[in-house]
This record gives C-alpha cells, sequence and structure tokens, in this order.
C-alpha cells in the first residue's frame, strides 16, 4: 500500500514539474517576446494581440510568427477551433461580460454583420486594398477577405470518368447515394452556399429544386470539409460540394481526386478579418498593421503555397493556383442571408429530414 | 444497526471532519457554482427570465426525435456492453482459461482508445468502402455494401464492441475479492461451473454489477464521438448530437440557452440512473466481501470448454481491439490517401510531419500532466465522498446526499456545455483571480466531469466489503483514521487502481471541453487531433493517434505491473 502510496505522489509530482515546467517555458517564451518588445526601437506598433480564428492552426502560426518577428513590440495569444466553437466562446465570453479577443477571423459573415451592428466592430481599410474588387471587402471596412475560398464540386477519378462541369450534373444516377455536403448547421461554409444558391437572383441557376434533386438522389452530409475530402478520396463518396483548396491540395498530393469549379459561378466562402472595437487602446495600431501584413505580396504568397487563392493575384504567379479574376463567382445578397437563414435552415432539414 | 450505533457513538478525532469541508469547498468551485451559471442560463430569454428554452426542449421536433433515438441506442448498447464485460472479466478472473495474465491487460484496450478515433477506425473496416465490406462484396459478388454502419444499428454494434471495456475494468476488481469459499461450496454440492457462476457468483456481485452498468449508461449516453461520426451521413442525432447542433446553429434564436436547459433534463437521466442504484443497494445486503480470503480458486473447467473459451477470446479481441488498430495503423503510414495501401504506397512520413506540427510536444506534455493530476485529484475526492457516504457517522457532516448528485451530475452533461459553464463561470477574474486562458481551468473542467467515473467505481467497491472488519479494528482501539487507513485501503487498492484508469483515458484525449478551453501554451493533444481531421489531414490524425493509443497502453501496463502484485 505504501509503495502504491508513494508511486502516485512520484507521479503527480513528475508531472506536476513537467506540468509546471510547461507553465514556465510558456511564461519565458512570452516574457522573451515582451522583452525583445522593450528593445525595439521607437518604430513599429507594439501591444498584445488575441485573435480568435478557424483557420489551420499552422497555417496562422507560421503568419503570426512571421508578423512578430517583423513587428518585435507585439506579442499574441491564439484561439483557434471550428467556427461553431470559436462563435459560442465569443458569445458566451460577451454574455459573461467582455471578451479578450482583438481580432475575429473565421467563416461567418452573417455573425460579423450582428457584431457590427452591435457597434462591436472596428472598420479599418488599409490602402492596399483600394484595387480589391468589390466582392471581397464588407460594409466600408468592416471587414476584408484576405484570401479567398469557393465552394466547389470535387469528384474520385477512379470512380467517375466524365468531370461534371456545373452544379446540375451531380444530382445524376451516377452519384445516387454517394454524393455529399457539408451540413449547412455546422459549417458556415455551407450555410454561405445554401443562401447564395437559393437567393432570388440565383434561383434559376441552382435554386431549391437543385436541392430537392439531391434529396431525391440519398445525398449524404458531414459535419466537416475535412472529412468530406477524406472520404471522396477513399472512394466512400464518389463527389462533395467542398471548398476548394482541400482538394487542390490533394490533388497535389496524389490522392485520385479532382475538382471543378461549376460553370455557372462558384460560391465565395467568406472568411473575413475583423477587428474588435473593445481591445485595448495600445493593441490598435499593431491590429491594424497585422491587417496591412496580410495584404503584403510575401504574406499572399504564404496562402498560394497552402492552396489558397489570393487576394492579391500577382502572387498567384507561377503556381497552378487560379485568381480571382478566373473564377466565376454567384452573386451574394448578405441581407439575403441574415433575414433567411433561420427559415432556410429549417426548410433545409425538412427537405432532407434529420432521422 | 450496530454499524450505526458505534460510529455516532464514537469521539471522531476533528480530522475528518476538516478533510471534508476542504472536499466541500473544492466542489463548490469546480461543480456547483459552474452549475448555478448555467442553470441561470438556461432560464434566460429575450430580456428576462422563463421557462421557454425548456418548452421548446419538449415540443421541437428534432430535439423530441434524438431522445427517441438516444434510447433506442443506449438502452440495448448498455445491456450488451454490459454482458459482454462482465462474462469476460469472469473468465479472465475465475476460471482456468489458458493465459490469464495477459488477458486482464489486452481486453481493456478498447477503453484506451479514444471514442471518436476508434469510430474513424470502425468505418476503416465496416464503412461503405471499408475492409469488411469489400471483403463480403467480393465473395458474395454484391453490388452494395451489405453493411450500413451509419445507422442507428452501427452504433448500437459499435458501442457495444468498445463499451463492453467499462464494465470489464469496473468489475475485474470486485471480481477477485470475491472469497472463493462461497463458489467452492457450491462445487462440492455438486453445482456445475455455468451454474455456480449462474447462482452464486453473478447474485454475489450485483452491485458491482450495477455499478458497472451505470456507469456504461452514462458512457453511452454521454458518448459524442461514435454518434457523431457515424450519425452525420444520414443526419441520424443523439441527444448530445442534438445538443451540438443547437449550439452550432446560431441562426435559432438563444440557441445556446436551449442547449444548456436541454443538456441539464440529459443530466436527469443520469440522476434517475443513480436513484435506482442506490434503492438497490438500499434494499439488498450485499456483503461479499470479507476481505479475508486472498487466494482466489478458479472455477476449474475441462479441457475442451477451456480451448473454447480461449478461441473465443483470441477471435474476439482480434475483431473488437486488433483490427481497428491495425487499421488505423495502415491508415498512418499511407503515403497517399485513397491509393491501394501497399510497399510502394507506404511512408513515415506522416509521423515525421507530427512532429513539426508546432507544439505538439507541450501538447502532450500538457495532456499528460492534467490527466494524471486529475485522475489523482479525482481517486481521492471520490474516495472521501463515497466512504463517508457508504460508512456514514463522521461527526459534523451534512448534505451527504447532495453531494453525490453533485458529482454525478456533469458526467451526464455534454463536455461542449460544460465547457459553456466554465467560461460562464470563470471568465471574468474572481476575487481577482483569473483562471481563465490557464492550464487551471481545464484542470477544473477535467475534475468536475469525470468525478462520476471514480465515484461510480470507488462507492461500488466500497460497499461490497464488509464493515465488520473496521469494526473489529475500532474495537481494538483504532480511530476511524487509522481503521480507514490499515484496513479499508489495503482492500480498496485495486478498485482505487481501476479508478485511476477510468479518469486517464479519456482525459489525455479529451477534446469536447477543450475545444472550447484551450489556450496557447495549454493545446491539448485532443485539441491538436481534432484539427487535424477537420482539416481533412487524416493521415496525420491517424498517426498522431497511434501515439496516443501507444502512450495511454504503456502508461496502463507501467502502473499495473507496478502495482499489481497480487
Amino acid at each position: 500500500m505504501k509503495r502504491l502510496l508513494s508511486l502516485l505522489v512520484c507521479l503527480m509530482l513528475t508531472f506536476g514539474l513537467i506540468g509546471c515546467a510547461s507553465d514556465d517555458q510558456a511564461k519565458t517564451d512570452s516574457s522573451s517576446e515582451a522583452n525583445s518588445g522593450d528593445d525595439a526601437s521607437d518604430e513599429g506598433p507594439s501591444g498584445h494581440l488575441v485573435i480568435y480564428t478557424s483557420e489551420p492552426q499552422d497555417l496562422v502560426t507560421e503568419m503570426l510568427e512571421d508578423f512578430v518577428s517583423k513587428n518585435p513590440g507585439v506579442t499574441y495569444e491564439l484561439y483557434r477551433s471550428g467556427t461553431g466553437d470559436v462563435k459560442t466562446k465569443l458569445s458566451t465570453e460577451l454574455d459573461a461580460g467582455g471578451t479578450d479577443a482583438c481580432i475575429l477571423w473565421f467563416a461567418d459573415l452573417a455573425y460579423m454583420y450582428d457584431l457590427d451592428d452591435e457597434g462591436l466592430i472596428l472598420h479599418y481599410s488599409p490602402e492596399s486594398v483600394a484595387s480589391v474588387p468589390d466582392t471581397y471587402k464588407y460594409n466600408d471596412g468592416m471587414g476584408h477577405e484576405v484570401r479567398a475560398i469557393y465552394s466547389v464540386l470535387a469528384y474520385n477519378t477512379t470512380q467517375i470518368d466524365t468531370a461534371p462541369k456545373d452544379w446540375a450534373d451531380v444530382t445524376t444516377d451516377d452519384y445516387t447515394g454517394s454524393l455529399a455536403l457539408a451540413n449547412p448547421a455546422y459549417s458556415g461554409g455551407a450555410m454561405t452556399t445554401l443562401s447564395v444558391h437559393v437567393e432570388p437572383d440565383n434561383e434559376g441557376l441552382v435554386g431549391w429544386d437543385w436541392y430537392q434533386d439531391l434529396a431525391d438522389n440519398d445525398v449524404k452530409m458531414e459535419q466537416s470539409n475535412g472529412t468530406l475530402l477524406t472520404k471522396v478520396a477513399s472512394g466512400e463518396y464518389k463527389g462533395a460540394v467542398i471548398v476548394d483548396y482541400l482538394p487542390r491540395n490533394a490533388k497535389n498530393e496524389g490522392s485520385p481526386v479532382d475538382y471543378v469549379y461549376p460553370e455557372s459561378g462558384s460560391v465565395l466562402i467568406p472568411t473575413p478579418l475583423c477587428l474588435l472595437n473593445s481591445m485595448p487602446e495600445e493593441s490598435v495600431e499593431a491590429a491594424k498593421a497585422f491587417v496591412d501584413y496580410m495584404f503584403e505580396i510575401e504574406t499572399q504568397k504564404l496562402f498560394v503555397e497552402q492552396g489558397y487563392v489570393p487576394i492579391i493575384s500577382e502572387a498567384a504567379e507561377g503556381s497552378d493556383v487560379p485568381t480571382i479574376d478566373d473564377i466565376k463567382v454567384l452573386p451574394m445578397d448578405v441581407e439575403y442571408m441574415r433575414e433567411n437563414s433561420s427559415d432556410m435552415l429549417s426548410k433545409f432539414s425538412e427537405m432532407f429530414g434529420t432521422q | 444497526m450496530f454499524r450505526k450505533k458505534s460510529s455516532s457513538s464514537t469521539k471522531g478525532s476533528i480530522a475528518p471532519t476538516v478533510i471534508w469541508w476542504i472536499v466541500v469547498v473544492f466542489l463548490t468551485l469546480t461543480v456547483i457554482y459552474p452549475s448555478i451559471r448555467l442553470i441561470i442560463n438556461s432560464l434566460k430569454v429575450d430580456g428576462g427570465y422563463g421557462l421557454d428554452n425548456y418548452a421548446t426542449v419538449f415540443s421541437d421536433p428534432g430535439i423530441l426525435k434524438s431522445m427517441k433515438n438516444s434510447f433506442i441506442v443506449v438502452i440495448p448498447a448498455t445491456i450488451f456492453s454490459t454482458i459482454i464485460g462482465v462474462f469476460l472479466s469472469w473468465v479472465v478472473v475465475r476460471t482456468n482459461v489458458p493465459g490469464v495474465k495477459y488477458w486482464k491487460r489486452l481486453l481493456s484496450i478498447p477503453y484506451f482508445i479514444p471514442p471518436f478515433i476508434g469510430a474513424i477506425a470502425w468505418t476503416f473496416l465496416l464503412g461503405p468502402v471499408g475492409y469488411f465490406n469489400k471483403f463480403l462484396m467480393s465473395t458474395f459478388d454484391l453490388q452494395q455494401a451489405p453493411l450500413n454502419i451509419y445507422s442507428l444499428g452501427g452504433m448500437i454494434f459499435i458501442m457495444s464492441m468498445y463499451r463492453y471495456a467499462v464494465s470489464f475494468i469496473v468489475v475485474l476488481p470486485t471480481m477477485k475479492r470475491i472469497s472463493a469459499s462461497v463458489e467452492e461450496a457450491a462445487r462440492i454440492s455438486g453445482a456445475s461451473p455455468w451454474r455456480t457462476l449462474r447462482d452464486i457468483t453473478l447474485p454475489l456481485i450485483t452491485p458491482s454489477i450495477l455499478g458497472a452498468m451505470l456507469l456504461t449508461f452514462m458512457f453511452i449516453l454521454a458518448d459524442f464521438g461514435v454518434s457523431s461520426v457515424l450519425g452525420a451521413p444520414n443526419q441520424i442525432h443523439l441527444m448530445t448530437t442534438q445538443i451540438y447542433y443547437m449550439i452550432c446553429n446560431s441562426s435559432i434564436a438563444n440557441n445556446l440557452q436551449i442547449a444548456s436547459a436541454y443538456s441539464l433534463f440529459l443530466s436527469l437521466f443520469g440522476l434517475i440512473g443513480l436513484w435506482v442504484y442506490n434503492k438497490v443497494l438500499a434494499t439488498n445486503k450485499f456483503v461479499v466481501v470479507s476481505g479475508k480470503s486472498a487466494a482466489v480458486e478458479p472455477t476449474r473447467l475441462n479441457r475442451p470448454a477451456r480451448w473454447i473459451l480461449f478461441v473465443v477470446l483470441v477471435i474476439f479481441f482480434l475483431f473488437t481491439t486488433c483490427a481497428p488498430i491495425i487499421a488505423t495503423l495502415i491508415t498512418s503510414l499511407t503515403k497517399t490517401y485513397g491509393l491501394p495501401f501497399g510497399l510502394d504506397n507506404m511512408t513515415f512520413q506522416n509521423f515525421v510531419q507530427m512532429l513539426q506540427i508546432q507544439n505538439v510536444a507541450r501538447a502532450f506534455k500538457n495532456s499528460l500532466f492534467l490527466s494524471v493530476t486529475a485522475s489523482i485529484v479525482i481517486t481521492l475526492v471520490t474516495l472521501i465522498i463515497s466512504y463517508i457516504a457508504i460508512r456514514g457517522g463522521v461527526r459534523g457532516i451534512k448534505g451527504i446526499r447532495f453531494m453525490q448528485l453533485v458529482v454525478v451530475l456533469p458526467y451526464a452533461v455534454p463536455g461542449v456545455i460544460i465547457a459553456l459553464s466554465m467560461i460562464l463561470a470563470f471568465s471574468q477574474p474572481i476575487f481577482g483571480l483569473r483562471l481563465y486562458n490557464t492550464i487551471w481551468i481545464l484542470l477544473i473542467a477535467y475534475i468536475a466531469r469525470f468525478m462520476n467515473l471514480g465515484y461510480n467505481n470507488i462507492s461500488g467497491a466500497i460497499s461490497q466489503v464488509d464493515a465488520s472488519l473496521e469494526e473489529a479494528a475500532r474495537i481494538s482501539g483504532a480511530s476511524q483514521l487509522r481503521a480507514f487507513r490499515d484496513v479499508m485501503l489495503p482492500l480498496l487498492k485495486n478498485s482505487l487502481i481501476s479508478s485511476f484508469f477510468l479518469v486517464v483515458a479519456p482525459t489525455i484525449s479529451e477534446l469536447s471541453l477543450s475545444g472550447l478551453l484551450w489556450s496557447v501554451g495549454n493545446e491539448t493533444v485532443g485539441t491538436i487531433v481534432f484539427s487535424a481531421k477537420e482539416e481533412g489531414r487524416i493521415l496525420l490524425t491517424a498517426a498522431i493517434a497511434i501515439i496516443l493509443i501507444i502512450l495511454v497502453v504503456v502508461i496502463n501496463l507501467l502502473v499495473s505491473s507496478l502495482t499489481d502484485k497480487d
């Protein structure tokens, strides 16, 4: 018994120490950043940035590290999770009295508009976005796309001989029971796709009829685009409606996957970068500098390396990534989405029937 | 009778009371205060408070449907898991099946595989293009995959194949401590091994089986990994996934408040389970474990029976444990996903890539620290609570029933909701101290959520130990603490260890709490695996999963080989 107890105590101490060690390490990391900030010259912004995002963690961390090395006065904290989780955390914090977040970057444009209506968003437009088309800028500096992703059609090349050309091509018998969508209830991107597809202007191109055809064809649902990609690659699904960069990267790695930008138009999935009003005064300059940084050509090239369509088109030169000018986009009516998202979702779940 | 009289009449030292109050303060911080915040939240409606959210819970067709689905899945899965688990623990401990020593370890492995990883692994096997379906299709020349795991039946099957390990782990220690003399008596009187099992062994360990069943029930009720992976394609929602659906679905007004209300309703089922369990314990006397008999005489089976059992165990083990792990291993070694696996499509690159992820080492360290610390704290706290609850009689102690509820409640609530209540409770400083965005908020959340695992297991074990043993010590002049330390603790040793493991496994890969509560420097393995999966990096996901599985199995083997000397 004694031996058992002492073993437990030892374990506790060991891991306690490791825990403290990692704590200390984290602390020294940040304090060394802070120190180097003190040493820095007066030029350049300083301050602490807290970023809430749904972007891939490695990508965001790489960018932040790069940004911080160029702006030594700045320190950062990052929270990364799925769009649903990020929104839940943020809303609950706001409910409980306030959030630390300074920068928001996730795929829910309607939610950002809600926050803007409550006066929580800090408007800022860097000079470098002047030439960017309006499609990629929101509400007079409320937020910007810093790279573009689109809803497209992907398919498994071992199972599909003739590539689909447009949305209508995936409702055929070839895809019965083996076409999948991301569920709009979980995925902000899928919600946008649904809204753009059924809004009155596009009703003739895609519309609810298309969704009814999918429902009749026993379409499947997944919660995330990542799972869609995995299952298209494995052949479990012959095709999927998915964000473009995933099948592009999988194809480049040799998986039996290909994708097309539909002829009648792809859907832009807005992932705006926005700033919050509530951030401390001293962080504002750093936050604005971070927005500027996003549009620098080197940063844009980082996006291209990850398979994203850049906002500044010259960054795509010499890669297989298309530019925003190459891609036909279905028009998006944000007001329609904000007013009708609840109705659209109930109509959607009625049509596809939760079981 | 005697017990009650003796304990209330003795002058206890002050120590037990002090220990008790420390526990009370601790539970207030970790469970009671966040729960209150959650209850208040569930009553919030536009511009005021009311019961509207609860009304929604009982009228929304999607929610009602998910309740029905949950019961269709949870009840049979609980029954199957318990039957399999109890049977296996009997075979391993009380028969002379070949290789007894190894089966104990091997058969508990499924418990250590994180649920969502296990579910993905099973889809590699039983999914529409999984190995089994492909095999069946080519063997019988079928056009369609014959097995469909994306169904309620699929969930029942996978959960049973996976959760039997809970009752196996819980029942095993008690099974070991039944005094062999009772079974022997039956055998001598001419009863067959099966008859002895049915008429003597099973009734004797009823409290332990019920405890295991309750725990399995709550495990399956609270399951998120399996039901979200298998339910997604055909939109089959159980209660937990429906709650997550509400949480994500911000276009519904008051979605977070409705989700809170639904979670509190869900936790009722855990309480009902506890109530039934307490009722059964109170009406029956189960003084089984005398603690006086150390030697376990196995039931002697004849040669063919021994080997038939052995083959059954081997097949069962290969199917439920090896197959999913091997499927995951194959994926982790694949170079290009979607192409057939073979030597030319094999690589260790995914493991190299894993090491290149930012902070992956720190995540493993954090998860180890959180998981081991949470397990130790939980084992100690639940030992104190269940001892006092069952033996009673420590002076100055009130509210034990309430504390029992407090311990059980959080496990029945989905992790996301616990995380939500933690944000509500701790995102603003309390007395100038801010735990939010530190590793301590994660630790508090882990302890609160998984306390039930330890409690269930330990209280079941204590109620099986004959009080006369401690009384003997007390009569000989030992203090209450001393009697507890010298008599009770040694008898509970194995149950304490199994409690430790019950908590270590789910905490080390914990996902739903960490998802909302982690911060830079405090990342956990669960969040890293989940991100990889969400980003469609299935090969990387599999590589991390393999490392994680190896890690928990090694901890398991290490600690049990150091402690399990009997």
